[in-house]
């Protein structure tokens, strides 16, 4: 099996005609697919994990390619790395990204994991992201589809991964995907694309939420909406419904439309203000991870703060090892808690952080001291003071 | 597939050239409803009857008394919560065994919200059900309605349980018994007259038989309410159009099945023996599940290996060429999920893998001994994974 690639198979078609492409090239290709969860909520006698639709097509897609296929169980590290730091950071008033968080520390991992014990030398996914060389160097770039670009869900992977990883879709374009997989005539050709987070069914995500914290959860209760002078105006429901840029479900009776500027977990409070408080000109990230070598302050690259926004042009103003802070050149609307500032050079991830906050910040959350290993992390902290925050985040 | 040795035939036999030979020479006579009026029909429904027959005789049952179903699955389904509901005013108790099928256990929990009372029996570490604790139970439960679930030849392990003397014990308290004997049926000695059990689960597909067929054995007056309706076929308890076809394959590999009895099942003890001493002695830490039980199913043979990771053992075999299971056919691959182990008080680490190995008639000591090497090989790589 030296020569194998050991390719992710969601039983979706990205990853399906990811497989069959290193098939058609000639490689040697073991398929796995990660059971992350069980949909099923009644644990017990009754729980079924092997009828879930995704594990079926996926061992289907590997019967028509001819290639093994294996199914890990990594449920419990899915919820002690993802499903645990999702709740969590819901409680923390932040708005958290759970693929960034699968993709950094269960797939990437768990898959290297097995690739390592079965002997493959290689291992792929279905995500549209390409690994390019620079002499020699393999760096993560984004898709040749802008629109179907995945790199903002990837910057934090491990970067010795890019060694040996292959992202066989990278270069093509979704209706070519779905031709490819009809062509090969796999089952998975017309399923429709997903657009929720696997483990919450419906999107319904305050139901996992209350199902994790419990519905007496302050993040759950009623609380106040105040204008950024922190004058209460009205009642809501609950400020882990809540996200900062949001506008639906905000108090009316303004002239203009109001937005969700910040989260205080601490007095329940979400603070809402009109579209042009929203902007800023700054943002700190902790959890950083470099996917080049490390950038240095002064450099000026390109940020994406948010899935599907345009990248814009920045200048880092500190980096440490463990965070950064950014200048950015063009204001933004809703820098927001939680999701991700992914930096690039051109089409290259240079790597990224979790946006901890907009604007600048203390000095001390980029001190060393704040330094830990990336590991397995789970938040919160009652202590929310900068530092013990970002080094939290990252310990 | 050509190039597999498959080792997986509890989980699923394949048709046996005579089988579908036996299926092919009945298309155009059985091939038609059973039900139909006309001559088609009435050929179909001969043809039905007379697999029937054959299946009757293998357990010494009338002909009258094995009624075809889907499968083991919806027999286990009928006999215990068709025995329930016929009884719920009467508040009707089960007793069943913990390493019980989950066709008899999910059953039974049904039963239970319907207003049945359900008594699982423990286990001891070679799977086996103490005879002494049945009788226990039912002393305490006399005058109510009482069924005794118990399989006759565990699926994952291979543990036989003592049966003729289980039912004796039901019987004298005055409880009907069933058994699953879906693993053990054709190899095992079933007749009437050795364990007069009431109701009997079998399905074809383990025995080289066709799937989607199977068959309850009841004696006649045990009272079963239907799960389905909308037909009177199979005297209401299994209603649809009948597969005559299908129970001619079953009925073929039911007679093939015991013809060779004689021969084959030593055969299967010698490999499966053979097979576990070089295991034992070429796999530091190696378990041989229900090894100390006082009987076995010959072709079939569970061993648990602790600091494994199972999903690497699996996938290796699988590249190998070797299909084996870790247990239950579930893809997920875990053997801590197993509640059969779980029962006997094994595998409960993390890490603990399971291989089950089970013959069929086409196994070669050529191909065990393939087999052997490749789980021997591929144990030292997921040995290797889970140490780094």
């Amino acid at each position: 099996m030296a020569d194998s690639i050991l390719v992710a198979m969601s039983g979706g078609v990205d990853s399906s005609v990811a497989a069959a492409i290193l098939v058609e090239r000639g490689e040697r290709v073991v398929g796995a697919t990660l059971k992350t969860f069980c949909y099923s909520e009644v644990a017990g006698p009754g729980k079924t994990c092997c009828g879930l639709e995704g594990i079926a097509d996926a061992r289907s897609v590997a019967a028509r390619l001819g290639i093994p296929h294996m199914v890990f169980d990594v449920e419990k590290e899915f919820t002690d790395d993802v499903i645990d730091d999702f709740v969590s950071e819901y409680a923390a008033g932040r708005t958290p990204i759970p693929c960034v968080r699968c993709n950094s520390f269960t797939k990437f991992r768990d898959l290297v994991r097995r690739a390592d014990s079965l002997g493959c030398e290689a291992i792929a996914t279905g995500h549209y992201a390409r690994v390019v060389r620079h002499d020699g160097t393999p760096l993560l770039a984004r898709a040749g589809d802008d629109r179907k670009d995945q790199t903002y869900f990837l910057w934090g992977i491990p970067r010795d991964v890019l060694t040996r990883l292959h992202l066989p879709i990278g270069d093509l374009r979704k209706p070519a995907v779905r031709d490819a997989a009809r062509r090969i005539g796999l089952v998975t050709a017309d399923k429709p694309e997903s657009f929720e987070i696997c483990f919450v069914p419906d999107n319904d995500y305050a139901g996992v939420l209350r199902r994790y914290l419990g519905d007496d959860h302050p993040a759950l209760l009623p609380g106040s909406f105040v204008t950024e002078d922190g004058e209460p105006c009205g009642q809501h429901d609950g400020y882990a419904r809540f996200t900062v840029g949001q506008r639906k479900g905000l108090p009316g009776g303004y002239p203009e439309p109001m937005f969700v500027l910040a989260i205080r977990p601490e007095p329940k409070e979400v603070v809402i203000g009109p579209r042009e408080a929203l902007a800023t000109s700054a943002l700190v990230a902790g959890a950083a991870n470099w996917l080049t070598d490390p950038p240095a302050a002064g450099d000026e690259l390109g940020v994406r703060i948010r899935h599907g926004a345009p990248i814009v042009p920045a200048r880092l103003t500190s980096c440490g090892p463990d965070g950064f802070e950014l200048e950015l050149l063009l204001p933004q609307d809703a820098v927001t808690p939680g999701q991700s500032a992914v930096l690039y050079r051109d089409d290259v991830v240079v790597g990224g952080g979790v946006i901890h906050s907009a604007g600048p910040a203390a000095d001390q959350c980029l001190s060393p001291s704040a330094s830990a290993n990336r590991s397995r992390a789970s938040l919160p902290s009652s202590d929310r003071s900068l530092g013990t925050r970002i080094a939290t985040r990252t310990s | 597939m050509e190039s597999m040795i498959y080792l997986d035939h509890a989980a699923s036999s394949p048709l046996r050239p005579e089988v579908w030979q036996a299926m092919a020479e009945v298309v155009g006579t059985a091939d038609f409803n059973a039900a139909s009026m006309h001559a088609c029909g009435r050929g179909a429904q001969e043809i039905l009857e007379r697999a029937r027959s054959d299946i009757a005789e293998a357990v010494g049952a009338a002909r009258g008394e094995v009624f075809f179903t889907a499968g083991g699955t919806a027999s286990d389904n009928v006999a215990i919560l068709g025995f329930a509901r016929r009884r719920l005013a009467e508040k009707p108790l089960l007793v069943t065994a913990a390493i019980e099928h989950k066709a008899v256990l999910e059953a039974a929990r049904q039963a239970t919200r319907e207003g049945a009372d359900l008594e699982v029996l423990p286990v001891d570490e070679h799977g086996q059900v103490e005879p002494a604790s049945l009788d226990a139970i039912l002393e305490s439960a006399a005058g109510r309605p009482t069924l005794v679930s118990i399989m006759w030849a565990n699926n994952e392990v291979g543990t036989i349980q003592a049966i003729p003397e289980l039912v004796e014990i039901a019987h004298r308290r005055g409880a009907l018994f069933h058994s699953d004997a879906v693993q053990g049926f054709g190899k095992l000695d079933m007749r009437r007259d050795t364990a007069p059990v009431d109701m009997l689960t079998a399905t074809a597909h383990k025995l080289g038989g066709p799937v989607g067929i199977g068959v309850l054995v009841c004696r006649r007056g045990t009272g079963l309410e239907p799960l389905v309706f909308g037909g009177t076929q199979e005297r209401g308890v299994w209603p649809g159009t009948q597969n005559p076809v299908g129970a001619v394959g079953f009925a073929r590999a039911v007679q093939l099945c015991v013809a060779e009895r004689t021969s084959h099942i030593p055969h299967f003890v010698a490999m499966r023996d053979s097979l576990a001493a070089r295991f034992l002695e070429e796999i530091p830490g190696l378990v041989i599940h229900a090894g100390g039980a006082a009987q076995r199913l010959p072709n079939l043979l569970s061993v648990g290996i602790p600091a494994c990771d199972q999903a690497t053992l699996l996938v290796a075999l699988d590249m190998a060429g070797v299909a084996v299971s870790s247990g239950s056919a579930c893809s997920s691959g875990t053997a801590s999920g197993s509640h059969v182990l779980n029962a006997m008080g094994i595998g409960n680490e993390e890490d603990y893998s399971v291989v089950r190995l089970s013959f069929g008639p086409s196994t070669s000591d050529e191909e065990v001994r393939i087999a052997g090497d490749a789980v021997i090989s591929a144990v030292a790589s997921a040995r290797t994974a889970f140490a780094n």
